[in-house]
């Protein structure tokens, strides 16, 4: 290692692992920070959705209906039923006719629609002992069962909040890993830049907007990291936490699989809650009596609430149990106090005991993380952290260049021009690609096959221009300019921003007066003032931007008239 | 070339050694930590939960053990070696648990 000491050697890592994958963190933080309010960006890309949250419907009268209509995926039925099925045990059992084995359904304080799924078991399995489930999900309107259909996309939590950690890149799931080597890197570039910035509390009040942009830039990085520095470190560890299990160091899920396995068939004879079917048929007794049951015994432990998750496992079978989870919206900890019931007599089987002291740390943790919790004023402060680490990230971007750029020009090197255009894209091209996929979800027709599709396809056209046109206006950047795509796609946020308002305006009826004052819908107001509120700091950025060049071409100017060119 | 030599043996080696090396640490600890735990009559998820939940602390700190090390011989040995013997141990244990 060619370093001279220990604090040149975190330098070297805040900075390079930091500009690496800074680029990745952007997204992640950019598109967590939505993800706080995704459920509401749902309501404003699917105007038949907005109406208020609605508790768990009925079981007996509604939803089992629903179960019994749906089918299974036909993409994952085609991909995955021949990896699953045995030939030599007998015929492919068609789509249609794949027996259930468990029913799922989920709602939260903030979902007017209804999520439900269905594992459908596979009738000749190649492994007996895996769990060969396809899939069926499906998104109802809860008032009356009604399907929402499958072309719309929520953009919010289908599109936005899986960016955050999958990066929607899904081919051998890339992305999770990806987001999780970037999120290793970011505590170790948040205790490397502990490390190197030792006057930390300083800096926690420092901002010299009047000094050279440059020391504002970097005041402003060490500011917004500092101040937010808990909020950063502890959702890059909980976010590692919570897919450590499946991605991350899979363990217990690989190497000691065995263990792991013999475990959950204790566990099975010791909750009476059975781990297999018995191959015997037996009927499904009245679900809703079992949900009244689960209400009351909460009620009585004098945490009365409501149910936010509910499974039927081994559906149909003589050992199928139905497991009733509390919604968790008034305590952080993401814990359901699940009650179980045997499915065909009502029975009750087991109530799940308080959890071990490491078991409540988790669950503490993840539900910081995930925030189920129904506490509007801590949501806005997760917006605001999440965007603060954004404005961590670009002014590192910004800083690292504006140190460097001028060296780079003389050198003839292309280096910061081509991070300037990374970060244009990363900073300005994301946002860009967000909003322009919300004003295409208002102006693409509704009866659009595959309108959901093509909105992620807009998506994803939309930053790849961005990236374009960031590279193609870098050229000042080579010669120690600033680049003018910062500004131009400033300019194109606060059209497409206004654009998205006022769509959403002609296309639903749902303008701010009314969303706001003659019939209040929060969420779509939200959403609306969240984009008039860009708009203003993107022509804030705007100004700014066009007053420092214009500074700049009058000193270059008058440069060149005092040296006579 | 002889750039490209010089960033990946003097700056890329070291991140990928210690990322490698903290990574098979951690993922031995986990291992023994979890069926020594089940071992001792701990229940299986919450052994699980303790071994994730320290973790990343020590992934972290192995991570810059090895990367700020000048006695690589000392961080190397540690850690891989560490690492892979702990694997081993937590895999007997596992044979010895599941028989």
């Amino acid at each position: 290692m060619k370093f001279t000491n220990t604090r040149q050697a975190m330098a070297w890592l805040h900075t390079w692992l930091g500009l690496i994958l800074g680029f990745v963190l952007m997204v992640c933080f950019f598109f967590g920070s939505l993800s706080v309010f995704d459920r509401e960006i749902d309501r404003w890309a699917i105007p038949d959705t907005r109406f208020d949250p609605q508790p768990m419907p009925s079981f007996d009268n509604l939803l089992i209906d629903v179960f019994e209509r749906t089918e299974a995926d036909i993409d994952e039925y085609n991909l995955m039923m021949p990896i699953y099925h045995n030939p030599a045990a007998g015929e492919m059992t068609p789509r249609s006719e794949l027996p259930a084995d468990e029913y799922w359904a989920y709602t939260t304080h903030r979902d007017p629609v209804l999520r439900m799924g269905i594992g459908f078991r596979v009738p000749h399995p190649i492994k007996e002992d895996e769990h060969n489930h396809i899939h069926g999900n499906m998104t109802i309107d809860p008032r009356t069962g009604v399907n929402i259909p499958n072309g719309s996309l929520k953009i919010g939590s289908d599109w936005f909040y899986p960016l955050h950690y999958s990066l929607n890149l899904n081919w051998n799931n890339i992305g999770f890993y990806i987001v999780g080597i970037a999120a290793f890197f970011m505590l170790v570039a948040l205790i490397s830049g502990i490390w190197i910035h030792r006057k930390i509390f300083r800096e926690f009040f420092t901002f010299r907007k009047e000094k050279s942009s440059r020391r504002a830039t970097l005041d402003l990085h060490n500011m917004s990291g500092v101040v937010a520095l808990p909020f950063h470190f502890f959702f890059a560890l909980t976010g590692l936490i919570i897919f450590a299990a499946f991605y991350y160091l899979p363990v217990t899920n690989t190497m000691l699989k065995p263990l792991h396995n013999m475990h959950e068939a204790i566990e099975a004879k010791a909750t009476g809650l059975p781990h297999e079917r018995s191959g015997i048929n037996a009927p499904l007794a009245s679900v809703d009596q079992m949900v009244e049951e689960a209400k009351s015994r909460w009620a009585a432990r004098d945490m009365a609430g409501d149910v936010g998750f509910l499974m039927v496992h081994h559906v149909g079978d003589a050992n199928s149990y139905v497991s009733i989870y509390r919604a968790g919206s008034d305590r952080v900890s993401l814990v359901g106090e699940g009650i179980h019931f045997k499915a065909s007599t009502g029975e009750v089987l087991r109530e799940d005991p308080p959890h071990s002291t490491a078991e409540g740390i988790a669950e503490f943790l993840t539900g910081l993380h995930l925030q189920h919790f129904e506490h509007w004023f801590l949501r806005w402060l997760y917006v605001l952290g999440g965007l603060l680490g954004c404005v961590c990230i670009a002014t590192g971007f910004i800083f690292f260049t504006e140190k460097r750029k001028q060296q780079h020009a003389k050198n003839n090197s292309q280096g910061s021009r081509i991070v300037d255009s990374f970060a244009v894209t990363t900073v300005t091209g994301i946002v860009i690609a967000a909003v322009g996929m919300l004003v295409a979800n208002r102006l693409l027709s509704s009866d659009l096959t595959n309108k959901g599709e093509w909105e992620k396809w807009i998506f994803c056209i939309a930053l790849f221009l961005t990236f374009l046109h960031a590279t193609v206006r870098s050229a000042p950047v080579a010669r120690g300019e600033k680049n003018p795509a910062w500004q131009e796609q400033c300019l194109l946020l606060i059209v497409l921003s206004v654009v998205a308002v006022i769509a959403n305006w002609i296309t639903t009826g749902d303008h701010l007066i009314k969303t706001i004052i003659t019939e209040p819908y929060w969420a779509v107001a939200g959403v609306d003032l969240s984009l008039l509120a860009l708009a203003l700091v993107c022509w804030k950025a705007f100004l700014h931007l066009r007053r420092n060049s214009e500074t700049l071409t009058t000193s270059v100017s008058n440069a060149e008239a005092a040296y006579g060119k | 070339m002889t750039v490209i030599w010089h960033l990946t043996r003097h700056y890329i080696s070291p991140v990928v050694t210690a990322f490698v090396g903290g990574y098979l640490f951690t993922w031995g600890i986990i291992s023994l930590v979890v069926t020594g735990l089940v071992y001792l009559g701990n229940d299986f998820h919450n052994a699980e939960t303790i071994g994730f939940l320290i973790a990343f602390p020590i992934f972290l700190t192995v991570f810059f053990w090895i990367f700020i090390s000048q006695k690589t011989w000392l961080t190397y040995t540690t850690t891989f070696a560490g690492g892979a013997l702990m694997t081993a141990l937590a895999y007997g244990l596992q044979l010895l648990l599941t028989k």
